[in-house]
């Protein structure tokens, strides 16, 4: 049972006030993607005569929003299952093998992390398009599951690590074999851990620019239709605004449903990794 | 919470899979412009004799992919009296204007080379590749003007046609005549009467020049048209003697001249804004009078007249010397647009390139677009501004090249050492010493 | 038992293979052949390629807006690993004390973070163009308190600064709300009880007990800093004059723009090693720190 403490109103005032100027920028987007491209040339701090809805109809129709937003939603659920699929297989097996070889194979996945996804842009560019996976959306999940299979790895090595082996041997002295037990003993066991992963890959994925715009060359995530649409739609604020609230919006229903997950998630990764 | 958390992640797999499958229809459809789309099964009563044999054939689409925004309106109605005539083409056009050399180049290194499209300054490049189709030879050409196709940027020496010229542009100084009128000024034809202008100007507290630089490909044009008749006019082979090392930027006194002129308009202009001004904000500086002068080609006209439709505006060559011979305007081709090696239609695609060629198409192309057609026997009158360009061409004036033939890596370099110069981030000698190194490496590189 | 051992370590080696064939393909194979390409002169679409020792290194180095974007990108994750930092901390600190409607207010700190860069650098252009004119206006404020914030060489990579530090702030606030709430209540009410102030509890408690998150967000910013690439690419197209530049929109620019795919690998290299320097450097400062410690 927690303590019920006295909430400190002085606390509360200073920390409403920095909320406040935080928002701030989210307010004005949101308060012009209301009005006209007179209004706001007139003022951009001014409040909108009328909330008229033009501005949304306009980005959903010209940005063809439905089917951008379900372009992302699969590359990120896609990307997220596959690495999930991939890594706790690895993660196990690294874990539970005593060996040379598996430490020489944590090492080499973990020694990835030092190099920066530019380091790499060009040449896996052209990798991506001999294998003809250019211009793909699972094209782009397979590179996804590549890139970013080396955390959640390294995650899934040491939460397994930390679990007791007896529950396992006891089960191979039953006969059961290794697939069947990783699927019924270790996948239940691990997943808080898939949780914390899924978190956190679906952060990186969601919202990447480079990686899509380069593999997929056409407008079809959130970000990269974004970047088309600005480009189309120089100076008039009024839509870019609009797109703003509409490409945010499944965001922060996301959050709010998530929201324990999500903090738990950065917390632990950030802690372990 | 898990159960929660498993079902948001076969939502977010489910959503994600019907969007899969709708896909393909997706990637097409982010291009805010619509084709028109004709039903091949019922040909309009105006269409040829042939129409019922065309429509029998299959559906063939054509991807045009261009960064000419201004002439979307103007290519849909094209697009639509082009399917008219060949019910069983359905053109999309996409219009890219963010950065659309670089998607292209995307898009060509994924496969996904549109069928027709713009290559711009980048059209040799592409075709080195050996991704362009080569146009000579083709019928449709002899419409186009002989000095058109033969100055033009997409021709090379071996006699290939990477792309097909569609119209002219020119690049000079845009001015309010209303306020040289006001002002007793007349178009400088020399420096100094440049430089007397600027004063005039200033005392009557007009800003000279509109600059957006916070594009920062507002700045180039200024120094293309003091060097094409400063320089290429007088040695139209200045870009092999730099390669062969008889020229330099360093030991020709033009360069300097070119980076003299373009201080001068940065310091004459809105220049505490100048950077966080952009090409749309310089557009209506001009527009609405607040500058009296902008460096800038043709296609600024269209802006500039839909944010203020009574201007009086006229265009002039830049002075480049105390001679007025010297002052000629900078004229070239324009817009061009390649067909892809790769196409599946290549039949399809020359047809459409057939079509811009013929005159009706050529006038609606240049009155809308304001600029000047590439094919035979077609003259415009878009604007009364065009008196004034048609003035430099009736006497000679012009002159035509000047940035064609720079290596593709050196345009980068040339950038920037424009807005650091005039930032005043290093010395003239330094900066005209580094854009010869700049220029001999991406010779080397492009080799 | 030899054989069972055997077999298991095959069956593992299975179990590992999925992961490492993605690994090889898309990261292993393509981080070789950029290793490779940086020794040659690949160029854009030229399939034709020739290996010139290091002469792509050379250039690298001698190339003034090379160095320059490396200059920036240093100035930049400076700036924002201290201020990002410094608000983070300021943030959890209030979020741990007694304030009230603490998931609300964690939640606007937070959300920021969920938003895609690009978009956040179009709104934050829109404020510092349309919104501060019209603020200028409407409050006359005199020509010579006005501040050009992306189109002066000194502002504009502060401007970008600002904004990434209010995308990511909240991020690295949850981490030390996390470790915050670690630190056992016991402890503090202990200090309260012998009369140190609130200010007294944060400087000698609580900061000293944050250290080592202290260090791990350091790190994490500092990567995070070199790597920027959307926030230059959509605010400033790295002008005026290169003065928001960063090595990855050099990278890119060299890469795509000039085509010289070979450079472009050795610049790119430059940055890796620059990171990895970093991150070696940092991580045996913490340990050593760590191990003087304890």
């Amino acid at each position: 049972m927690k303590k019920k403490v006295p909430k400190n109103i002085c606390v509360t005032l200073v920390t409403s006030f920095a909320a406040l100027i935080y928002f701030l920028p989210v307010f004005i987007a949101v308060l012009n993607s209301f009005k006209t491209k007179g209004e706001i040339l007139a003022s951009a701090i001014s409040l909108p005569t009328s909330l008229r809805l033009d501005n949304y109809m306009t980005v959903m129709e010209t940005a063809d929003f439905i089917h951008v937003f379900f372009n992302s939603c699969l590359v990120t659920g896609g990307s997220i299952f596959l690495n999930l699929l991939v890594s706790s297989l690895a993660g196990y097996a690294l874990a539970r093998w005593n060996s040379k070889w598996s430490k020489f194979l944590t090492l080499l996945f973990l020694s990835s992390m030092f190099v920066p996804f530019h380091t790499i842009m060009i040449t896996l560019l052209t990798t991506a398009k001999t294998l003809n996976l250019a211009g793909h959306i699972y094209g782009l999940i397979f590179i996804y599951c590549g890139l970013q299979c080396s955390i959640p790895i390294f995650l899934i090595q040491g939460f397994v690590r930390a679990l007791p082996i007896e529950l396992e041997e006891a089960a191979k002295i039953d006969g059961c074999g290794m697939i069947k037990l990783f699927g019924i003993i270790v996948i239940p066991l691990i997943k808080p851990i898939l949780a914390t992963i899924s978190i956190l890959n679906a952060l990186w994925t969601w919202n990447d620019y480079l990686l899509p715009y380069l593999i997929l060359g056409k407008p079809i995530t959130i970000p990269l239709s974004q970047m088309y649409f600005y480009g189309q739609y120089n100076q008039q604020w009024h839509l870019i605004m609009a797109g703003f609230v509409v490409s945010t919006t499944p965001v922060i229903i996301f959050f709010v449903i998530m929201q324990k997950h999500i903090v738990n998630g950065i917390s632990a990764g950030a802690v372990k990794g | 919470m898990k159960k929660k958390f498993a079902a948001f992640l076969s939502i977010l797999l489910v959503v994600g899979c019907l969007a899969g499958c709708g896909n393909a229809k997706s990637t097409e459809d982010t291009s805010q412009a619509k084709p028109n789309e004709q039903d091949a099964s019922t040909p309009e009563p105006a269409a040829k004799e042939d129409a019922d044999a065309q429509a029998s054939k299959e559906p063939v689409p054509i991807h045009l992919f261009h960064q000419k925004q201004e002439a979307q309106e103007t290519f849909a109605q094209i697009i639509e009296a082009f399917q008219k005539e060949y019910p069983y083409i359905t053109v999309e056009q996409e219009i890219v204007t963010n950065d659309p050399a670089s998607i292209l180049r995307a898009r060509v290194a994924t496969d996904e080379t549109p069928d027709i499209f713009q290559g711009a300054l980048d059209t040799m490049d592409i075709a080195s590749g050996g991704y362009i189709m080569d146009l000579a030879g083709e019928p449709f050409l002899n419409n186009i003007n002989e000095e058109v196709l033969s100055d033009s940027s997409f021709t090379d020496g071996d006699g290939h046609v990477w792309a097909l010229p569609i119209d002219g542009s020119c690049e000079g100084i845009f001015y309010n005549k209303e306020i040289f009128q006001k002002l007793d000024l007349t178009p400088p034809t020399t420096l100094s009467e440049l430089d007397h202008v600027i004063e005039v100007l200033e005392k009557n507290k007009i800003t000279p020049f509109a600059l957006g630089f916070k594009d920062s490909w507002t700045i180039k044009p200024i120094t293309l048209v003091v060097v094409s008749p400063a320089i290429y006019a007088k040695q139209d082979d200045w870009n092999e003697l730099k390669t062969s090392g008889q020229s330099s930027f360093a030991d020709t006194p033009e360069w300097k001249t070119t980076f003299d002129i373009l201080k001068k308009i940065y310091d004459h202009g809105n220049t505490k804004t100048a950077f966080d001004t952009d090409y749309n904000g310089a557009c209506n500086m001009i527009a609405q009078g607040e500058a009296a002068m902008m460096v800038q080609g043709l296609w600024a006209l269209e802006p500039i007249k839909s944010i203020n439709s009574d201007i009086n505006l006229g265009m002039m060559a830049m002075p480049v010397s105390e001679n007025p011979e010297d002052t000629k305007l900078f004229q070239f081709p324009d817009f061009g647009l390649s067909i892809s090696a790769n196409t599946k239609n290549p039949e399809e695609c020359k047809l459409f390139l057939e079509y811009l060629t013929r005159q009706d198409t050529a006038s609606l192309w240049c009155s809308s677009s304001m600029l000047f057609s590439a094919i035979k026997n077609v003259s415009v009158d878009f604007d009364p501004l065009a008196a004034d360009v048609n003035a430099y061409i009736d006497s000679g004036m012009i002159c035509t090249q000047a940035d064609r033939g720079w290596p593709t890596a050196f345009q980068t370099e040339y950038e920037a050492s424009l807005s650091e110069y005039i930032l005043g981030h290093d010395s003239l000698e330094n900066i005209l010493a580094r854009l010869d190194t700049a220029w001999d490496t991406a010779v080397k590189a492009a080799q | 038992m030899k054989y069972i051992k055997w077999k298991n370590s095959i069956l593992y080696f299975l179990f590992i293979l999925p992961a490492l064939f993605f690994f090889f393909l898309f990261f292993l194979y393509p981080f070789f052949r950029s290793l490779w390409i940086s020794l040659t002169d690949a160029y854009g679409f030229n399939p034709e390629i020739h290996f010139i020792g290091l002469a792509n290194y050379w250039e690298a180095l001698s190339n003034k807006g090379f160095l320059n974007s490396i200059w920036v990108t240093v100035k930049y994750t400076a700036f924002v690993t201290i201020f990002a930092n410094v608000c983070a901390l300021f943030f959890a600190l209030l979020l741990d004390g007694r304030c009230a409607f603490k998931k609300f207010f964690r939640a606007v700190f937070f959300l920021p973070n969920l938003m895609s860069l690009i978009i956040v650098s179009f709104v934050w252009v829109f404020i510092y163009g349309s919104v501060y004119r019209s603020f200028v206006s409407a409050f006359s404020i005199p020509e010579a308190w006005q501040i050009s914030w992306l189109g002066n060489e000194k502002m504009a990579l502060i401007s970008m600064g600002i904004t990434a530090i209010w995308q990511c702030a909240g991020y690295y606030m949850l981490i030390y709300i996390a470790s915050l709430q670690n630190i056992s209540p016991e402890l503090i009410e202990a200090a309260a009880i012998d009369g140190a102030s609130k200010f007294q509890i944060i400087r000698k408690i609580k900061l000293p007990l944050l250290v080592p998150t202290i260090d791990i967000n350091t790190i994490l910013l500092i990567t995070a800093g070199f790597k920027t690439f959307d926030i230059p690419l959509a605010m400033t197209s790295g002008g005026p004059a290169g003065a928001t530049t960063t090595i990855t929109l050099q990278i890119y620019n060299t890469g795509f723009r000039s085509n010289r795919t070979g450079y472009a690998a050795a610049q790119s290299v430059v940055l890796f090693l620059i990171i990895s320097v970093i991150t070696a450097v940092l991580y045996l400062f913490q340990n050593r720190k760590g191990g003087s410690d304890s």
